[in-house]
């Protein structure tokens, strides 16, 4: 460990603000860049579910009609 | 090895494939970035010159070299797509861009920010850092060329096209701190030869270079199974998945 103190790792010798920001400015948009597909893949995933319970309702409904006609 | 890239061009394999990867290689990722953090910004020495301001390289650099190789990735891509036609090369492609401009970003943002207190200028007209604002304009030229499209395989061949044109800019990159006079520093790490740095320095910036590679290949597969569940929605082996989950 090169800083013996909290308030040392902060300021850097004053060069803190720089490096901060920097390691700041850089995680959010790595955040969000793995956040956003992910986000989305759960809207699809969901998409696909509804779909498909849609399908199996629909051909449900389908099913009950043929056998109420016979 | 044949047979492996075979079934890559297969979507329902590879979204199995994929899935159990990214399963492992997501915790992996922040756990190496975290760690290269902690070591580059707490326990790595000072620089004798710059002092503290030195540590954004730990980010600047493996930012840097990743957007670099990712612009690899995505002209190999672009070059299958407009050779072989295969799908799944369309995806890869259009998996990197963002990816890319992202890292670029970083990478120049990064770079303004250290500027700032070692050259005394937020930005500079540099060769190197010219060419590495075109690498984003041509990233992001591939995301918007993408969008512009109605017609998908359209849009593939052009953004294959704007990719591969583009690929003149990436030795321009390279070799630009050794053609131009530049305020940019040359390389440190040298595959031939003594690198320019100390281990105690070196080995943390190794590390985060190998946790944004991982991350990057974290990002491109998460981006292509999305890309690929929607534009295979209406595929069987795709509902069955659904079914089965």
């Amino acid at each position: 460990m090169y800083f013996d103190s909290l308030s040392a790792v902060w300021h850097m010798d004053g060069h803190g603000l720089y490096v901060w920001m920097a390691y700041a400015l850089t995680t959010l948009p790595l955040v969000l860049m793995v956040w956003f597909p992910i986000r989305k893949m759960r809207q699809h995933w969901r998409w696909l579910e509804a779909e498909q319970r849609r399908r199996a309702a629909v051909s449900g409904n389908q099913t009950t009609d043929a056998e109420s006609a016979i | 090895m044949w047979s492996f890239i075979h079934k890559m061009g297969s979507p329902p394999w590879f979204f199995r494939f994929s899935g159990a990867l990214v399963r492992w290689l997501l915790p992996l990722t922040v756990g190496l970035l975290l760690a290269g953090a902690f070591w580059g910004l707490l326990v790595a020495p000072p620089d004798f010159r710059q002092g503290n301001s030195y540590r954004i390289i730990y980010i600047h650099v493996p930012a840097a070299v990743v957007a670099l190789a990712g612009y690899y990735v995505m002209a190999l891509a672009g070059a299958v797509s407009l050779i072989w036609r295969i799908k799944m090369a369309d995806i890869t492609m259009r998996a990197v861009a963002p990816v890319g401009a992202v890292l670029t970003g970083i990478a120049l943002l990064t770079g303004a920010i250290w500027g700032k207190p070692t050259w005394g200028a937020w930005w500079v007209w540099d060769a190197r850092i010219t060419s590495m604002l075109i690498l984003l304009f041509l990233y992001l030229g591939v995301v918007a060329l993408f969008e512009a499209y109605e017609n998908k395989t359209a849009a593939a061949r052009a953004c294959a096209v704007l990719t591969l044109v583009g690929t003149v800019n990436i030795p321009i990159i390279y070799k630009s701190v050794d053609w131009w006079y530049s305020l940019h520093q040359p390389a440190s790490i040298k595959f031939t030869g003594e690198s320019a740095i100390d281990s105690s320095m070196l080995y943390p910036l190794l590390l985060m270079i190998l946790a944004f590679y991982c991350l990057f290949a974290v990002t491109v597969l998460l981006n292509m199974r999305t890309e690929l569940v929607w534009t295979h929605r209406e595929s069987g082996w795709l509902k069955q998945w659904v079914g089965d989950a």
